[in-house]
């Protein structure tokens, strides 16, 4: 399939790369013991929404985790914002401007959604006088305003995650990540969440790593592969439809996807 | 000029913005604490546990509160290091610590915002029974003044504890972490109040009690190193209390400042690592202070526990008063703090003191005076003195007339000091009885004048028993016999032969 006929599918059109360098990463590596999570992974963002797929355990938590400076590169060069992660002043400044949702989402049953969200926004060091209405304003986004009050305890899985994706958006980031964001949540959800992205995506560098190919397709406008710690593939989702000839699966997407993969393990 | 100002502005509107954040989050914690749901529990227990024992202890203020100090402990301690392990483990038991380890602000400041919501929880629910204590003590005591010294070891040590199962919780989090922190801090405070079980003074001849520098500095010890009478003839010595809420608070400053050296890992901020080195230096050279201090511990004249590099020499003068006497034909006089036993004891001195006032050799007067000496020794015939290992007790001959007045003075009068044992167990009167008519007529090796003063005793409606006066069984059917007699012919009786009595002419034979 060529582009233009991915791009005739409904898949957005690839966009030049936005000015703005929100992550810069070379030859990054994360190694854990002796294993080597992420293995020389070259990555640059500007705005927009990017989606990374992989297989399990292809380094797409610990290159989040790296970028969310909540652990730090074994070796490579990292820019964030255009700032340095290594030095605390300028991890700091990041942090401010960071949303991040981790795959295993933990949260206080005994706090309100309010609080909950309210708690990290003060956290991000958010002016306070600016807290209440960022609050109101996350809650709304992520459609939980009739359960603003509720206790976290009383929420279903779904509503769960849209907390910790209120939370990641509270401080208005400018760089995003959010690590299966859609999981538990309901196609009707999926679908809103989708033009969340897409709106976030318009000022925002929002990184989501997914194993929902249909999401990346309707909402990121670049989509990065990983395997075995590397990023084998990284362009438009519509260039992914188009190395998906001798791929398996339903769709477009996923025939890309595993020809990637494929190629990556041949 | 506005350049220079530009930067300050700044600073200052960044320090007010972190103020108002830290107390955002503050109220957060405060409403969202576990210690408000186990606060009512302490409270409770503290009424079973300490309230209502320490109300049925005399009004005395040094007594009431050194018994609170050590009974109070029971009730908060393993509950608030409990909660505090709770919260501590928090984010690793809801596994948030990936999200917040994200955030901008310090894991370490935010530590401290739900650490201190726990404390002040804790605190709060201690300051509502600590007013009860002492709002109570307040209308029922007849003098002095608050000690506020137990009241503030206490609190030092509830934050100790709070700090400590904090930490606990936070470097091991698990849903385990608060039962074992109340488990460990129950058996702790169980282990530290055993220490001081040789004291209670069960057997006179006891063998030498020694007590290490940090058994005095922890804050369960208390009443029984200092007489219970401390504060009311002298001034309440704070030393012992200073070196109790000085290893609190160095406890404290470790485990928080050393929860704090968590961000060097973190590679956090110079100023907040360096602030936690100083802390837990700070709480560390607190610690070995307080128990050094401790180590040169002596029991001073007046009873309390004296630590020379504590001491404020002012301390050591008597507070002046006017006694409490009532209108007896034998006055009682007692310190106005004793003021509410007068009527006991002019009812129950009565009798004897009808039959014996005006005698030659009869105290005109009864003073109760203070415990005098180390209430510990005094009780268990023992006697403290400071040494390399601290403060050492060691048996000695039983201390003749523990209990027993002395007359002295012209014209004579009795003095005696009373026990805590009988003004809190209510025989105080008896007290008075027995040692006015031991020290008046003196029944040792006597019998008949043992029997006269056992037919007085009686008199004053105390059962006879063989214990007292020495009296053998003839004695004692003598006495009886005695006491049955007319109150007008047993006065006549002892007035007519009291030279000869008091001089050992009369035998058993001869009473009527």
């Amino acid at each position: 399939m060529s582009i233009e006929t991915a791009v005739a599918h409904g898949y957005p059109e690839p966009r030049p790369l936005p000015s703005a360098t929100n992550i810069d990463a070379g030859g990054l590596t994360r190694r854990f013991g002796r294993t080597e999570a992420v293995a020389g992974v070259d990555l640059c963002a500007g705005p927009g929404v990017l989606g990374l797929l992989g297989p399990n355990g292809a380094g797409k938590t610990s290159l989040l985790r790296m970028l969310a400076t909540v652990i730090p590169p074994s070796s490579g060069r990292l820019q964030l914002l255009e700032r340095d992660p290594r030095i605390h002043a300028e991890r700091r400044e990041i942090r401010r401007r960071l949303g991040y949702l981790p795959q295993n989402l933990g949260y206080y049953p005994g706090f309100t959604v309010i609080e909950f969200v309210e708690y990290f926004a003060l956290l991000k060091e958010m002016a306070p006088a600016r807290v209440p209405a960022a609050v109101a304003a996350a809650v709304e986004r992520v459609d939980l305003g009739g359960k603003a009050r509720a206790r976290l305890r009383t929420l279903s899985g779904g509503m769960l995650r849209r907390v910790g994706i209120a939370q990641a958006i509270v401080n208005d980031p400018q760089l995003l990540l959010l690590d299966e964001p859609t999981a538990g949540l309901d196609p009707e959800q999926r679908i809103a969440f989708r033009a969340l992205l897409r709106e976030l995506g318009e000022s925002a560098t929002v990184l989501v790593s997914t194993h929902l190919v249909e999401d990346v397709g309707a909402a990121c406008g670049r989509v990065a592969l990983m395997e075995s710690g590397r990023i084998v593939f990284h362009g438009t989702p519509a260039e992914l439809v188009a190395r998906g000839d001798q791929g398996a699966g339903d769709a477009p997407l996923e025939r890309g996807y595993s020809a990637v993969l494929a190629g990556a393990r041949a | 000029m506005a350049t220079a100002e530009a930067p300050v502005r700044l600073s200052l509107r960044a320090g007010r913005r972190s103020q108002a954040a830290r107390s955002a989050l503050l109220q957060i914690e405060l409403r969202r604490n576990a210690m408000v749901w186990i606060a009512p529990v302490t409270i409770v227990l503290f009424y079973f546990t300490t309230f209502r024992p320490v109300m049925a202890l005399p009004a005395l203020w040094g007594l009431r509160t050194l018994a609170m100090q050590t009974d109070a402990l029971i009730a908060f301690g393993p509950f608030v290091a409990g909660a505090a392990a709770w919260m501590g483990s928090r984010e690793g038991r809801r596994d948030t610590a990936e999200m917040v380890a994200g955030t901008a602000r310090a894991r370490w400041s935010a530590q401290l915002v739900t650490w201190g919501a726990t404390t002040l929880w804790a605190l709060a629910s201690f300051a509502v029974c600590v007013a009860a204590v002492y709002i109570a003590t307040a209308i029922q005591a007849s003098w002095g003044a608050a000690e506020w010294w137990p009241a503030a070891v206490d609190a030092a040590w509830i934050v100790a504890l709070s700090a400590v199962g904090f930490a606990a919780g936070a470097m091991f989090p698990s849903r385990f972490a608060a039962p074992l922190a109340a488990l460990i801090t129950a058996v702790a405070l169980e282990i530290a109040f055993r220490a001081e079980l040789p004291l209670v003074p069960l057997d006179p001849l006891h063998p030498a009690l020694r007590f290490s520098p940090y058994s005095l500095a922890l804050p369960t010890i208390g009443l029984p190193l200092i007489p219970f009478d401390a504060g009311i003839y002298y001034p309440f010595l704070p030393d012992l209390s200073i070196v109790q809420t000085m290893l609190g608070a160095g406890l404290a400053a470790v485990a928080i400042g050393g929860l704090g050296l968590r961000e060097i890992a973190r590679r956090g901020a110079r100023r907040l690592v360096a602030t936690a080195l100083a802390l837990t230096l700070a709480g560390i050279a607190a610690s070995l202070a307080a128990v050094i201090l401790a180590g040169g511990a002596i029991p001073d004249e007046h009873g309390m526990i004296e630590i020379p590099a504590l001491h404020y020499s002012a301390d050591d003068h008597p507070y002046s008063y006017t006694p409490a006497c009532n209108a007896a034909a034998i006055p009682v006089c007692v310190h106005p703090a004793f003021r509410g036993e007068l009527p006991g004891l002019a009812r129950m001195l009565r009798p004897v003191a009808r039959d014996l006032a005006g005698l030659p050799g009869v105290p005109v007067r009864v003073d109760l005076d203070a415990s005098a000496n180390n209430q510990l020794a005094v009780a268990t015939g023992t006697h403290c003195q400071h040494t390399r290992n601290g403060v050492e007790c060691h048996s000695s001959a039983l201390v003749a007339g523990y209990g027993a007045g002395t007359v002295s003075g012209t014209p004579p009068t009795l003095h005696f000091a009373f026990d805590l044992e009988s003004i809190a167990g209510g025989t105080l009167d008896d007290a008075a009885v027995q040692n006015f008519a031991q020290a008046t007529i003196g029944g040792r090796g006597d019998t008949a004048r043992a029997a006269i003063a056992g037919a007085l005793i009686h008199d004053a409606g105390i059962p006879l028993g063989m214990d007292d006066f020495a009296l053998i069984a003839p004695a004692l059917a003598v006495a009886r016999r005695f006491s049955e007699l007319p109150a007008a012919s047993q006065r006549a009786w002892i007035r007519f032969h009291w030279s000869a009595l008091r001089a050992g002419e009369i035998t058993l034979a001869q009473l009527p």
